[in-house]
Formats: structure tokens, C-alpha cells, sequence
């Protein structure tokens, strides 16, 4: 993208002082309510918007796209930003993690899909995504890119998945470490 | 930054750096795709860039 065309899309950027930004903002979560979308994942979406202007515009992104699967893929792309903007406090100094190198990198993306074949499996055996959705307030979208994708799975949303389907965190979480 | 006709399938990959503070950052990869995926890639870079100016983020190793 060019230079210009980025700082254009600077200008579609939330400024609190914008009276009809809120507006936009409140039509868009009613649109998304809905569609099914939890409220959970609405509300989430809405301080996310208030905080981080890429999120506003993703917001005003899906309102205005009519392509059904990319309007799942920015859905998907809210809630991973809501994962990942959950610390309620930023670390202070550079965080650290651990490296992954690239050579383990295929090994890693074998077992972490073969974690996610016998979850997608327990899920299907408890309900199916749908309902999972609906007790999670995750949004669909954002499950059949968790089980569907070599990413990891974050923590937080296996616990949440643990919590709905009654099971021990143990459960998930064993085989989660062993990745 | 731009990749052209990479990997088995040929495709283009986009890299999204960040230049901070004299830093620079790796934040996001995707495969081109269309302009419309381009333009959501982008809206998730800017909240990269944003926090990364909060200083909240986690680094995965230096290149």
C-alpha cells in the first residue's frame, strides 16, 4: 500500500471527540448483536475501539463489507485483538518469550493441529461449535479459526472452552504444555 | 515489506515492520490476497503500532 493511501486510512481514525463516531460505533454493535454475535464479544469490541483506532476501523470495515467470510475473518481477527489486549495491566519493561525456531516450526504446527483434531472431536461429541459459541460468547468465526489453524491457542480461551464443556482445565491444559 | 512468488504455492507475502523509536519491529505476516485484505492487515498493524508505543507488547527473539 502506498504512503498516501496509508495516511488517508489515518484519517478514518476514533477521536473521542467525535459526536458521530460514537454514533457509528453504537450502530455497528446493534448490527453486530443482530447477526448472533454475543454480547460479550460487543462489549469487549467497543472498549477495544475506544482504545486502539485499528480497531475502530475493523469495526467499520466489517459494517460495510458484504462478503460473508471476510466479515468472519474480521470478527475472528476482533476477538484474537481482545485476547490479546486482556492484560488489564502492559508490562512496564519488554517482555520476553520464549524463541521459537524456525526449524521446530513444522513439528510444532503438526502437534498443535493434532491437539486441535481430538478437541474439535470432543467439542463436536459435547455439542458442536455453535453451541460452544453461545456458552463461550466467543463469536463462530473465532472458533473454526481456532480449530481449523496451526496457531496456538491462547490460555485464556482453552480455559473459557474447559469452563463451557464442564471439563478440568487439566484436560485441555496437559495437552496444551506438552506442545 | 514485499515477497514476491515465494514457497511451493508462489505466493506474496507481506511483512508488516514498525519503525519505533529508532527501533524497528516486526509485528504481523500475511499472504497477499486482495486489496481488501491488505486494508484489514493494515487496521490490525495499527493497533501493533499502538502498543507498541504503550510499550505493550511481547517480543519473540531478534532477528
Amino acid at each position: 500500500m502506498s504512503t498516501l493511501a496509508f495516511n488517508n486510512s489515518l484519517k478514518n481514525n476514533f477521536n473521542p471527540d467525535n459526536v458521530d463516531q460514537f454514533i457509528i460505533l453504537g450502530e455497528i454493535a446493534n448490527s453486530m448483536l443482530a447477526t448472533g454475535i454475543s454480547r460479550e464479544f460487543v462489549a469487549s469490541v467497543i472498549i477495544l475501539a475506544f482504545r486502539y483506532a485499528g480497531a475502530y476501523d475493523l469495526m467499520v470495515m466489517w459494517s460495510t463489507e458484504t462478503e460473508s467470510q471476510l466479515k468472519d475473518e474480521i470478527i475472528a481477527d476482533l476477538q484474537e485483538e481482545i485476547d490479546e489486549s486482556s492484560k488489564l495491566i502492559l508490562p512496564k519493561h519488554l517482555e520476553k518469550k520464549d524463541y521459537l525456531h524456525f526449524d521446530n516450526l513444522d513439528e510444532i504446527a503438526k502437534n498443535v493441529m493434532a491437539f486441535k483434531k481430538n478437541l474439535k472431536a470432543e467439542i463436536e461429541r459435547w455439542g458442536g461449535v455453535s453451541k460452544l459459541s453461545k456458552e463461550t460468547g466467543i463469536p463462530q468465526a473465532s472458533l473454526s479459526r481456532l480449530l481449523n489453524t496451526p496457531s496456538l491457542p491462547r490460555r485464556s480461551t482453552l480455559e473459557k472452552i474447559a469452563k463451557a464443556m464442564h471439563l478440568k482445565e487439566s484436560q485441555l491444559l496437559s495437552h496444551w504444555l506438552s506442545i | 515489506m514485499k515477497w514476491h512468488n515465494i514457497g511451493n504455492g508462489k505466493v506474496q507475502l507481506r511483512l508488516a515492520v514498525a519503525i519505533v523509536n529508532h527501533k524497528i519491529f516486526l509485528c504481523q505476516w500475511y499472504v497477499k490476497r486482495d486489496d481488501k485484505t491488505d486494508q484489514k492487515e493494515l487496521n490490525r498493524f495499527k493497533i501493533k503500532i499502538q502498543k507498541i508505543i504503550e510499550n505493550g507488547y511481547e517480543a519473540r527473539g531478534i532477528l
